[in-house]
């Protein structure tokens, strides 16, 4: 096995997905050739760092503009409300837990023991969820007039709640930049929102 | 080198993924998302995205040496 057909193989090395033959021949290649060992290690780091990333921050495949197609285009089946309403019913019961937490809650988070500084660049991750939640609130917009005026009510009386406190962890944070504790607690507030929308955007396709 | 040990508790280091993860070219970024960090096999990725499975390795390749560049 020559050093470049290693080296490309060296994805699916790691990933375990070689013919036995081929991840012998790898593995004999890999352990002679310092390359291809340093290779096989940058790989298996930005695995882990992949691994560790939250399930659902990004969404993989950007199904929004389907979805407002399919708004635009389904009938709307006036009997699934009641379906609806349950589904809508668990969201709000979701955000309303949430804000009864958060109530309970310290209004700051503390570090945690002996937690130094971090390069905190929370513009750059807003700037993320804001837009994955421009994207929602475009696909929302779709289908908001086909909502009861009471659902409308409900969603947004529960996207202000999950506002408020997504303002509440960025002021936190503003305070404290290099607190992780802050940013994480950020980062759930957003994914909170993005919960929300996604869960309504659901519902609505699903009409 | 990029530390495994230190990619769960580093959140600088999370932002930089993040950000280069969505940098990268649609079909990559998909296939990078859905394998690395959802966990799906090459087979179901292959299956939601439409694509064979075949197509979804090369682009994992892709996805992962293209990141690799950013973050070096």
């Amino acid at each position: 096995m020559t050093h470049n057909d290693a080296f490309v193989m060296l994805d699916a090395f790691v990933d375990g997905d070689l013919p036995v033959p081929d991840r012998d021949a790898v593995a004999r290649h890999v352990a002679a050739c310092r390359e291809c060992s340093d290779e096989r290690e940058r790989i298996v780091a930005l695995k882990a760092q992949a691994a560790a990333l939250p399930r659902g921050l990004t969404p993989p495949v950007d199904p929004w503009p389907a979805i407002a197609e399919g708004i635009a285009r389904r009938p709307v089946p006036w009997v699934r409300w009641i379906g609806a309403a349950a589904v809508l019913a668990a969201v709000v019961a979701s955000a309303l837990l949430f804000e009864a937490t958060r109530q309970g809650q310290p209004d700051m988070v503390p570090m945690a023991a002996g937690e130094g500084p971090v390069p905190v660049r929370y513009e750059v991750y807003e700037a993320r969820y804001q837009e994955a939640v421009v994207e929602l609130e475009e696909a929302l917009a779709f289908g908001r007039e086909r909502l009861a005026p009471e659902t409308v009510a409900i969603v947004e009386r529960s996207l202000a709640i999950v506002d408020a406190a997504i303002a509440e962890a960025r002021a936190a944070l503003a305070a404290d930049p290099a607190s992780a504790g802050r940013w994480d607690l950020l980062s759930q507030r957003y994914r909170d929102k993005l919960m929300v929308l996604q869960s309504v955007s659901r519902l609505v396709t699903r009409s | 080198m990029v530390q495994a040990a230190a990619a769960t508790s580093d959140p600088g280091q999370r932002l930089d993924l993040e950000a280069a993860v969505a940098r990268l070219p649609k079909g990559a970024r998909e296939v990078f998302v859905l394998h690395d960090v959802e966990g799906y096999g090459h087979a179901e990725v292959g299956e939601m995205l439409g694509i064979a499975a075949g197509t979804s390795k090369a682009q994992l390749h892709r996805a992962r040496r293209l990141l690799r560049e950013m973050l070096a």
